[in-house]
């Protein structure tokens, strides 16, 4: 996928296209494309193992790709160019899945430490500048084994900006986070993106999606479909339908071992069920069977990542064709 | 070029400064690098002794006068403790594989001391070998002091006079600590360059060291440079304690050692380094320190004569910084020979350290695939 960012006046901060990489005879990512413009939020999406991580990997110059090309702030993937590998790297924050962090080093001592290798030239200020930013001034003496998961994270990350990257990798930033921490990652993120700051985020929280501006949706190392939110469950090809009764032992058990069901929720006013698009005349006729009224719905990420990883799964096994 | 080179300090200073950090807020880990050379020197100090003395002996036969001469010829080696007076004929063997004795001599019936002929064999001595090395000190004295009594009563009064050089009194602290200064360090500098990046790898800190500008020499230098700080101070432990507790000597020129000291850390830090950045695991690291290090006490001559093995372990051994270590410093501390007479060891030492160095930063980057 090639992405159009929306400040089209400036370079790409990166430009890669059917990047590949194996591992052994593996292929763990098959033709990843991407551009990306300052102050654009892109979402890697998937299940976890779905190549998320290392598509970040590589475009942090982590892990050489096998296959493809690009640039990532000029830096030409295929290698080579130490001199552009070396500005690259001090253009770029990154934020590991892992907990990153000198557990017996304080929050201070943790940022000033990145702000170091850095050579910054006024490390001090830095980091003082960022434990405001972040609100870590009752953390600043804290071992950073002494942090909350919240705290851990908002800590990663401001490690990761503390030299002022133009793009950032983040990979899972919100993981074990609960929902007002993940605000906070989020907000953080949206100021990075408002400064002009690139952003490219995994995630398996599909919710999150809808917070970047486009993204990718990864099945087993294969993106197959990427956009904006709308136009990922477009591609997705999902449909979603309430079935408008309450008299759920005439219908629910039977419709749930449907092999087109993709998931089913019982609710209060009837059931919604999610299915793929073509196997809505199927279900008209389960409908007019039952004599159940049924309701169209707008699909939901959830739905078209079910659909998505079915869609992929069946293709694998030659049983389903999208 | 200067500015890169004032970056590149910056940036080894820096990771400096976090494993320093590290290391003294890590109190295990400050712990052993005090504790593990304490505890080598208490033990090899005091409880290790290659020379025994108090042997139980045996000496079974007839003849009381023969029993005495002999039972005086053994005690005035200081090494036998005879054990109940002359024991009945054909008993001295039994007393020895009844684990009572050690060494056991059964006299010969009807032989004359005085008047012995050239083919006689007027005692056999029985020797628990189960424990050779137990025994092989007190049967050579034994041995050299039936020979020395011989020689009285056919020459008269002569006699042989054994000097024994650099350790007239064969303390087995003397022998041990000048090469156990090597082996503490060698341990401790292995294990600490094992875990270095092994343990950044579980934590998840060595994947965003990797996205920074720190590199592979900078992250080297800066994680082991402490390091090398430590293994002085070790050293400077083991030789004072040392000196202060068996007595071994320290003149000025034991002090050189410690312009070895780093060279001899560094090489053995590199190693680890290099475990330790091919090592998926801590354990992964930790065996592979283990499996360099014991075949290093073992064939550099800290623990057994270099003399006595073969030669293609002589081979290996050359090659293995410690046996360099251990010359150097019985060569400086014992002897008190001068550095210049034995600077030649530093030169396979350094080869060892450039090949670990080339090898451990290559494994630096290898490894995230």
């Amino acid at each position: 996928m090639v992405g159009s960012g929306t400040h089209m006046d400036y370079e790409p901060l990166l430009s890669v296209s059917v990047l590949q990489k194996r591992f052994g005879e593996r292929i763990a990512i098959d033709g990843f494309d991407l551009t990306l413009e300052k102050g654009q939020v892109y979402g890697l999406l998937g299940a976890n193992g779905g190549g998320k991580t290392t598509c970040l990997r590589m475009l942090a110059g982590l892990l050489p790709p096998d296959g493809g090309f690009g640039t990532v702030l000029g830096y030409n993937l295929e290698g080579g160019d130490r001199k552009a590998f070396e500005s690259m790297r001090h253009r770029v924050g990154y934020m590991a899945q892992k907990h990153s962090l000198y557990d017996n080093l304080t929050v201070e001592e943790n940022l000033r430490f990145r702000a170091d290798v850095y050579c910054l030239k006024d490390a001090k200020a830095a980091v003082a500048k960022l434990i405001e930013e972040f609100e870590l001034g009752e953390y600043r003496n804290a071992r950073a084994r002494e942090l909350s998961g919240g705290w851990a994270r908002k800590l990663q990350l401001a490690a990761a900006l503390v030299h002022g990257p133009e793009l950032v990798l983040l990979d899972e930033p919100t993981a074990g986070l609960d929902a007002y921490a993940k605000a906070e990652v989020w907000e953080c993120i949206s100021k990075l993106a408002d400064k002009g700051v690139g952003v490219i985020v995994s995630t398996h929280d599909l919710m999150e999606a809808q917070r970047c501006d486009k993204a990718s949706f990864f099945v087993d190392g294969s993106i197959v479909a990427s956009g904006t939110l709308d136009e990922i469950i477009g591609q997705s090809l999902v449909t979603r339908v309430t079935f408008l009764s309450t008299d759920y032992e005439s219908y629910l058990k039977e419709l749930t071992e449907q092999p087109y069901t993709l998931s089913i929720v019982k609710k209060t006013d009837g059931s919604c069920l999610a299915l793929p698009s073509e196997e809505l005349p199927a279900l008209m006729e389960f409908s007019e069977r039952k004599g159940i009224p049924v309701q169209m719905q707008a699909p939901t990420i959830e739905d078209a990542a079910l659909a998505l990883v079915r869609g992929w799964s069946e293709e694998k096994g030659g049983l389903y064709v999208q | 070029m200067f500015s890169n080179i004032k970056r590149r300090l910056h940036r080894i200073t820096a990771v400096a400064r976090l494993e320093t950090i590290q290391l003294m807020r890590e109190r295990t880990t400050f712990s052993l690098i005090v504790l593990i050379p304490l505890v080598q020197i208490i033990l090899f100090g005091f409880a290790v002794n290659m020379n025994p003395k108090d042997v139980p002996m045996a000496i079974a036969g007839t003849q009381d006068g023969l029993y005495e001469r002999l039972e005086t010829i053994a005690e005035g080696t200081g090494y036998f403790l005879p054990l109940d007076g002359l024991l009945p004929q054909g008993s001295a063997e039994a007393r020895v594989r009844s684990g009572q004795a050690l060494i056991g001599i059964e006299l010969a019936e009807e032989v004359d001391f005085d008047d012995l002929e050239a083919d006689a064999k007027p005692l056999t001595v029985y020797v628990d070998a189960s424990d050779a090395q137990a025994v092989a000190a007190a049967a050579s004295m034994m041995e050299n002091a039936y020979l020395k009594h011989l020689l009285m009563g056919e020459v008269g009064n002569a006699t042989s006079n054994t000097v024994w050089l650099y350790n007239p009194e064969r303390e087995t602290a003397w022998t041990i600590v000048p090469g156990l200064v090597g082996v503490v360090i060698m341990i401790s500098m292995l294990m600490l360059g094992a875990l270095s990046l092994v343990s950044e790898r579980e934590r998840g800190t060595w994947e965003t060291l990797l996205t920074t500008p720190v590199e592979g020499l900078d992250a080297l230098f800066g994680k082991l440079s402490p390091c090398v700080v430590m293994a002085l101070l070790q050293a400077v432990l083991v030789v004072v304690a040392a000196n202060v507790l068996f007595s071994v000597p320290m003149s000025g020129v034991a002090a050189l050692l410690l312009i070895v000291v780093p060279l001899f850390a560094v090489a053995h830090l590199m190693l680890g380094f290099a475990f330790s950045a091919l090592a998926q695991t801590q354990l992964q690291a930790v065996q592979g320190a283990v499996a360099f290090y014991l075949p290093s006490m073992l064939l550099s001559g800290f623990m057994f004569p270099y003399q006595g093995m073969p030669i293609w372990a002589k081979v290996i051994a050359e090659i293995l910084p410690l046996t360099h270590f251990v010359r150097m410093a019985r060569g400086l501390m014992l002897k008190g020979q001068s550095f210049a007479a034995v600077a030649h060891e530093l030169l396979p030492i350094l080869i060892f350290m450039v090949i670990a160095m080339l090898f451990a930063l290559r494994a630096y980057r290898a490894k995230l695939d």
